[in-house]
C-alpha cells in the first residue's frame, strides 16, 4: 500500500520504499527493494552503487514512476513521479536499449519529444543538436537496431537530455561506452549540473561514477547500506595516493627512500595511464611508429 | 493524439511481412481460379444464373486474404502492448504524455494498420472482378440488394403447383431484377425439376438440379412474382426470405469498396480485441482468445437477428457472396460500425486499466 506523502523540500524523496514481485500464480514472491529511504537535494548528483541484482534498476524505475512501489512512497519535485507536471521535467535512461529498433534515432527522438509536448520546430532544432552532441549525427537516419552497444547508450543519453530535464535518472549510463562516450557523458552531466539539475546515476562500477557524484548510496540486497561522499564510502584512510607531475628518476627514488624511512610501505609506483581519449586524438601510424600520419 | 506513436503502432500492426503475406496469399488465391477464362457457349436458360469465373476468383481472393489477414492482425496487435510492458514502458512511462493518450494513439494505429490489410486485399481482388470477367453477370449493370420479400420459411412446390409473392409498392428502375432461391427436393417423381418464374409479363425457365436462383426482370412498381413447378420433381423454395429484389447500384469499385469497408471493420474489431487482451496476457494467448471470442460470437449469433451486427459475421459472408455473383454488397449497416466501435472502446478500456504500472507484475530485473 502507498501511503500519502507530506510536502517535500527535496528534489527527490523516497520513504520506506519497497518492491515485491509476484511470480507464478502470485504465490512466488521476490523482494527487490526493502524499506529504502532516500533524499536528494536539488542540484545534487547522487550515485547508486551495488552489485548486480541489488535493486538499482528497480529503484530507478520507482523513482521515475515507471513502476509502482509495493510499500512506501516517492516524490519528485514535490509530486508523485507519475504526475504529468513531473514527467515533463524528468528524464530516465533505462538499462539496455528499450527503444523501437525499427525506427531511426532521429524518428525515435522525434517521437519521444512529441510525446513530451515539444513543438515541431523546436524538436527539429534540438534533435539535430543533440545527435551532434552525442556523436550520432552521421548515424541519425540509421535504424536503431543497427547500432552498436555504445551507440545505443549514446542514443539513450540523447533522449534523456533532449528536453533539459530538471531531474535526470541514469541507469548504467557508462555501459558499453568508449572513451569518447565517457567524454560525452561528462559533458552532458556538466551541463546538467550547470543549470542546477538533480542527477541520479546507478552503476555496478563505482569508479565510473566517482568523478560525477557528490554522494554515493550503497545498495545491497535491496537495502541502502550506506550513504556518503565517495571518500567516506570508498576512501581507505590507511592508503594515501599521490599523483606527481615532472618528477625526475632521482627525485622518485629519493621519495621512495623517504617513504621507507618513515616506516610506511610503498604499495605501488609507476607512471599513470593517459586517458584513452587522448590516445585517440593522437593518430599514430599502424606500424607503431611515433610520427603523425 | 500523438501521430508519431500512431504511425509506429500502425507499422507494427501491419509490418512488411504481414502486407507481403496477405498480398501473396490473395494473389495466389485469385490466380488459382480460372478468372479470365472465356465462356464461349452458354444456353440462354442458364445464362442468368451462371456465375462468372472472374467474380468467383475475386471472392476466393477476398476469403483467402481475410483468413490470413485475420491471423496476422490478432498476432501483431496483441504484441504491441506486450512490447510496452516488456521494455518500452521505460521511456513511454516517463514521457510527458498521459497514459490514456498513449493507449489511444497505440490503439488507433493498431486499428489503422489492420484496416490497411483490407486495402491490400481489395486492390488485388478488385482487379479480378467484373473488369476482367467474361461471365454474363458482368455484362449487365451492377446490382445491389434492394429488398427481401418472401415468406419467413422454406416450402416445397409439387409438380404443377404455383407460388405467388406480392412485392411491396416501390418504384424500381427497368434494370432491376427479382430472383427466388430454389433447390430440388425429394417427394416427387424425379431428382430434378424445371421451374418457371413470371413477373410483369417477363418469364424465365430453369432446370433445377442443385440450389440455384430463378431470376427475371423486376416489375417497375409492386406487383406479383410467380414461380411454377413445371417439371416432374419437387421444387423447394429456400427460406427465409427466398425472394430478393436487386436494383442498379452506383457502388464504387464494382462493390469492392463496400466489401473493403466491411473487411476493415472486421479486422479493426479483431485488432482492438487482441490489443486490449494483449495488455493483460501474453500475445499468443491474447491472439488465440481474440479469434475464439469472435468465432464464439459468430456461432452464438448465427441464428439470431443480431448476426448481421457482428463484424466478420453474416453480413460479411453475404457481401462476399454478392461479389462472387458479380454484384455489389449493400452499404455497411450502422449496427456493424457500432459493434466495431464498441470493440475499439472495449480494447481501449482493457489496455488503459492494465496500465497501473508499465511493468508486468511477474517481470522484474
Amino acid at each position: 500500500m502507498t501511503s500519502p506523502a507530506p510536502p517535500s523540500q527535496f528534489a527527490v524523496e523516497a520513504r520506506g520504499l519497497g518492491r515485491v514481485f509476484r511470480g507464478g500464480l502470485g504465490w512466488r514472491r521476490r523482494t527487490a527493494l526493502c524499506g529504502v529511504d532516500l533524499t536528494i537535494r536539488g542540484g545534487e548528483t547522487l550515485g547508486i552503487v551495488g552489485p548486480n541484482g541489488s535493486g538499482k534498476s528497480t529503484l530507478l524505475r520507482l523513482l521515475s514512476g515507471v513502476d509502482r512501489p509495493s510499500t512506501g512512497w516517492v516524490e519528485v519535485l514535490g509530486h508523485p513521479p507519475t504526475a504529468r507536471a513531473v514527467r515533463r521535467r524528468l528524464a530516465f535512461l533505462p538499462d539496455g536499449s528499450p527503444f523501437p529498433p525499427e525506427l531511426s534515432a532521429r524518428r525515435v527522438l522525434d517521437l519521444i519529444a512529441s510525446l513530451g509536448g515539444m513543438a515541431r520546430p523546436e524538436r527539429r532544432l534540438r534533435i539535430g543538436e543533440m545527435l551532434e552532441r552525442v556523436g550520432l549525427s552521421g548515424a541519425g537516419e540509421a535504424p536503431i537496431r543497427t547500432y552498436s552497444r555504445g551507440m545505443h547508450r549514446r542514443f539513450g543519453l540523447a533522449q534523456a537530455f533532449l528536453h533539459d530535464p530538471e531531474v535526470v535518472l541514469l541507469d548504467e549510463p557508462t555501459a558499453g561506452l568508449d572513451a569518447p562516450g565517457f567524454a560525452v557523458l561528462a559533458d552532458l552531466l556538466g551541463a546538467a549540473r550547470g543549470r542546477g539539475a538533480t542527477v541520479v546515476l546507478a552503476s555496478h562500477v563505482a569508479s565510473d561514477l566517482i568523478e560525477h557524484c557528490g554522494r554515493l548510496a550503497l545498495l545491497v540486497g535491496g537495502e541502502v547500506q550506506r550513504v556518503g561522499t565517495p571518500d567516506e564510502l570508498l576512501g581507505d584512510p590507511e592508503v594515501l595516493q599521490l599523483r606527481i607531475r615532472g618528477l625526475s628518476e632521482e627525485g622518485a627514488s629519493a621519495l621512495e627512500q623517504q617513504v621507507e624511512r618513515s616506516g610506511a610501505e610503498l604499495l605501488e609506483s609507476g607512471p599513470t595511464h593517459r586517458p584513452l581519449q587522448e590516445l585517440y586524438k593522437t593518430r599514430e601510424p599502424r606500424g607503431g611508429g611515433s610520427g603523425p600520419r | 493524439m500523438n501521430l508519431a506513436l500512431l504511425r509506429l503502432s500502425a507499422r507494427r500492426a501491419a509490418p512488411a511481412v504481414a502486407l507481403l503475406g496477405v498480398a501473396a496469399i490473395t494473389l495466389l488465391a485469385a490466380a488459382g481460379q480460372p478468372g479470365r477464362a472465356e465462356i464461349v457457349e452458354v444456353s440462354p436458360r442458364f445464362e442468368e444464373v451462371i456465375v462468372s469465373a472472374g467474380e468467383l476468383a475475386a471472392s476466393t481472393a477476398w476469403i483467402a486474404g481475410l483468413v490470413v489477414a485475420s491471423a496476422f492482425t490478432v498476432l501483431f496487435a496483441a504484441r504491441i502492448p506486450d512490447r510496452w510492458f516488456q521494455h518500452e514502458g521505460d521511456w513511454l512511462g516517463t514521457s510527458g504524455a498521459s497514459r490514456s493518450s498513449i493507449v489511444r494513439a497505440g490503439l488507433a494505429g493498431t486499428v489503422a494498420g489492420a484496416a490497411a490489410l483490407s486495402v491490400i486485399i481489395g486492390l488485388i481482388a478488385g482487379s479480378w472482378g467484373r473488369a476482367g470477367s467474361a461471365g454474363p453477370a458482368s455484362k449487365g449493370p451492377l446490382l445491389e440488394l434492394a429488398m427481401l420479400a418472401g415468406p419467413s420459411r422454406s416450402f416445397v412446390l409439387m409438380p404443377g403447383e404455383r407460388f405467388e409473392q406480392a412485392l411491396p409498392e416501390r418504384t424500381l428502375p427497368p434494370e432491376a431484377r427479382v430472383r427466388v432461391r430454389v433447390a430440388p427436393a425429394l417427394g416427387a417423381e424425379g431428382p430434378t425439376t424445371e421451374a418457371l418464374i413470371e413477373s410483369a409479363g417477363q418469364t424465365s425457365e430453369l432446370k433445377v438440379a442443385r440450389q440455384a436462383w430463378l431470376e427475371v426482370q423486376a416489375p417497375s412498381s409492386g406487383g406479383l412474382i410467380a414461380v411454377t413447378n413445371i417439371g416432374s420433381g419437387a421444387l423447394a423454395l429456400m427460406g427465409p426470405d427466398p425472394v430478393e429484389v436487386w436494383r442498379p447500384s452506383s457502388a464504387l469499385g464494382n462493390g469492392h469498396l463496400r466489401l473493403g469497408v466491411q473487411a476493415a471493420l472486421h479486422l479493426a474489431f479483431l485488432a482492438a480485441l487482441a490489443f486490449g487482451l494483449g495488455a493483460w496476457m501474453g500475445p499468443g494467448i491474447a491472439a488465440c482468445l481474440s479469434l475464439a471470442l469472435w468465432l464464439g460470437a459468430r456461432m452464438a449469433l448465427a441464428s439470431t437477428g443480431a448476426a448481421d451486427a457482428l463484424p466478420g459475421g453474416a453480413a460479411l459472408g453475404a457481401a462476399i457472396d454478392a461479389i462472387a455473383e458479380g454484384r455489389s454488397p449493400q452499404l455497411v449497416r450502422p449496427a456493424l460500425a457500432l459493434t466495431a466501435a464498441g470493440a475499439v472502446l472495449a480494447g481501449f478500456a482493457l489496455a488503459r486499466t492494465s496500465l497501473g504500472t508499465w511493468r508486468r507484475e511477474s517481470r522484474s530485473s
